[in-house]
């Protein structure tokens, strides 16, 4: 049985990441993370990149003690509930926006673990993407026309999943010389050598990528290579600026839904005529088999039941901080979330087969 | 700690007859230590304006005694509850449960046309527009503080002047209205009549400089829908009310248990076969 697209689980982890995107909850984030994380150790392969997860985990703890400490020096949010003084350090009238120091609150601790618990939900959906999904077999479902943007897509795309097989290589060779460091020093001794084996690992790739035709330029009449350059950029450009202007309550009305739509032409008509002079075959290509439909549908279904949730008034997806109120479970983004536990079911079902 | 006001119909046979007597009462009765009044403040204190704008509820205004250290806290003491969004506290989205959740769920931070614009003044001033948040700004004692709603426009009211610098006298008759006389202050000479700010038309007033007097601050801030008077000062916040979304689905107890029972079991699940998963290969 032929392993599921990996576009099907890049879509059912952007699907929780959508639902963890639309709330601050902390218990519907734990039931995020811990379906994303029981999906991404049972129906992970054996290959080297599939301990993304964890690393990313690990990523998402850092990410919460950073915006402690930020919380707690920087302060921000207060409420009344005062835990503890710091010092206070007494800036100039210009500066006055800015406290350093002073009190440190309960609620102002609560609402930064909340949003650091928020991005840290975040970053592990992006982990099991990355531990489930075949990052070059990804790159082979890419219209071959992102020709101009490849190079940078190849290295974006894997940068993660090889910086977890160099960890763990680099780690293996220290280990065998008997050096087994953990903890601080072992991020002193490794830092470097994997980072230089990561970005080796995706130049490599991106050089492998230009051998079979990506952003050649050979061959090609340069009004051509013109054209499609300035049509992908500029639709690429148009993308980001109507979604900009989408999202931004102020912005003049025809920078939003017009720009995004020429954005879109533009793109479309570039990768339609790029794609047109690269003649390439593709050996065993993956398919949207009915596990991969089903398993992009019920991370999309996840990322649906909170986005409906939210826009019907759902008001425990965002729990209070000031004043401070005990969360509560928002049962239909809960339920939702838990549909995302499909592609288990999946798995065994195969393996029984 | 209690403010009592005057019922709103009774707000006009007061002014007649003070206006006989040549006195001006204020209608609040302050019991004990000094806590917020329904008027602007003598020579101590933080004067807090509230202008209701499209919301209803005409413009009030109140006292925070004493030096509050911070825009919100000067909010509070001035018996104004007022409640943050929950995706951004520090906004201020509602003052006194206003405006309700049909208009603002009190999620987001408002937009920029319907929101609570914060102001600060001298005494007899002009409204300046904060550039600080309400909890970063110091406000000096014997300043006006102003909180006006809808697309950033100054309060609809000019901030009161000082009162004259002239002991207080004691009225002949207790007021009906308040249980005790407070002390009272004659008019100040340029003012020969009060002029009252009718709820309904304070937006209509907001470019005429009002003489501002102890009675027309008293006056403006007494006919309120007695719904939205907090009869204690004590609560600083207010509670989102909970609509009829978060009773249906806002789970209990048991659901946070089950929740919280699934969670542990798949987090438990995970990390045993991940380490088993890993101790195979």
């Amino acid at each position: 049985m032929r392993p599921p697209h990996s576009g099907a689980w890049w879509l059912w982890a952007l699907g929780l990441a959508v639902a963890a995107s639309r709330t601050t909850n902390p218990v519907l984030l734990a039931v995020i993370l811990a379906v994303a994380g029981f999906v991404a150790v049972h129906c992970r392969s054996n290959a080297p990149w599939s301990s993304a997860y964890g690393m990313f985990l690990k990523f998402g703890l850092l990410v919460i003690a950073i915006r402690l400490v930020f919380s707690i020096v920087v302060g921000g949010i207060t409420g009344p509930t005062v835990l503890f003084t710091l010092p206070e350090v007494l800036l100039p009238d210009w500066a006055k926006g800015i406290r350093l120091g002073g009190d440190v609150t309960a609620e102002g601790l609560v609402h930064a673990l909340y949003q650091g618990l928020q991005l840290a939900t975040l970053l592990c959906c992006i982990g099991a993407a990355n531990a489930l999904a075949d990052p070059r077999r990804l790159l082979k479902s890419v219209p071959a026309a992102l020709y101009e943007v490849s190079a940078a897509v190849v290295v974006a795309l894997t940068v993660a999943p090889q910086l977890a097989v160099s960890a763990r290589a680099v780690r293996r060779a220290r280990a065998l010389r008997g050096d087994a460091a953990r903890g601080r020093n072992a991020i002193r001794t490794l830092l470097v050598p994997v980072l230089e084996d990561a970005l080796d690992r995706s130049l490599h790739l991106a050089a492998a990528m230009d051998s079979r035709g990506y952003g050649r330029t050979a061959g090609l009449p340069k009004r051509t290579r013109v054209t499609t350059a300035v049509l992908v950029l500029g639709g690429l450009i148009g993308l980001c600026v109507g979604a900009y202007g989408l999202l931004d309550a102020e912005a003049p009305a025809f920078v939003g839904v017009p720009v995004l739509i020429v954005g879109v032409v533009l793109a479309v008509a570039g990768l339609v005529l790029g794609s047109r002079r690269l003649a390439r075959t593709r050996y065993r290509p993956d398919r949207w088999t009915v596990p991969s439909v089903l398993i992009a549908a019920s991370g999309a279904a996840a990322g649906a039941a909170a986005v409906l949730a939210e826009a019907f008034g759902e008001l425990a997806l965002i729990p209070s901080t000031v004043p401070l109120t005990a969360p509560e479970v928002p049962v239909v983004p809960v339920i939702g979330v838990l549909v995302a536990l499909l592609p288990v079911l999946l798995a065994r079902r195969e393996a029984l087969s | 700690m209690v403010v009592r006001r005057g019922h709103c119909s009774h707000a006009g046979t007061v002014i007649f007859r003070l206006l006989l007597t040549g006195f001006l009462a204020s209608a609040a009765l302050v019991v004990g230590a000094p806590t917020a009044t329904a008027a602007a403040c003598e020579s101590t204190g933080v004067t807090v304006v509230v202008d209701f704008g499209s919301l209803g509820g005409g413009v009030q205004t109140r006292c925070a005694p004493g030096d509050p250290n911070s825009g919100l806290a000067a909010l509070a003491q001035a018996g104004f509850g007022y409640t943050f969004p929950t995706r951004q506290p520090g906004f201020v989205c509602r003052i006194d449960n206003r405006p309700g959740p049909d208009i603002d769920a009190c999620v987001n931070t408002p937009p920029a046309t319907a929101y609570w614009s914060y102001w600060h003044a001298d005494r007899g001033g002009s409204w300046n527009y904060s550039s600080f948040g309400a909890a970063n700004r110091d406000p000096a004692s014997g300043t006006v503080e102003g909180w006006s709603y809808g697309a950033g426009k100054a309060p609809g009211v000019a901030p009161p002047a000082k009162p004259a610098p002239i002991p207080p006298v004691v009225p002949p008759q207790p007021v009906p209205v308040s249980t005790t006389a407070p002390p009272v202050v004659p008019p100040r000479p340029t003012t020969p009549v009060p002029t009252t700010v009718a709820p309904g038309s304070s937006a209509l007033s907001s470019s005429v400089a009002l003489p501002t007097t102890e009675l027309s601050a008293t006056a403006s801030a007494s006919p309120v829908p007695t719904s939205s008077v907090p009869e204690s000062i004590t609560p600083p916040l207010s509670q989102p009310e909970p609509t009829a979304a978060q009773k249906e689905s806002g789970g209990g107890p048991t659901t946070l248990i089950v929740v919280g029972v699934v969670v542990v079991v798949l987090a438990g699940v995970a990390a045993v076969t991940a380490r088993r998963r890993a101790r195979d290969e």
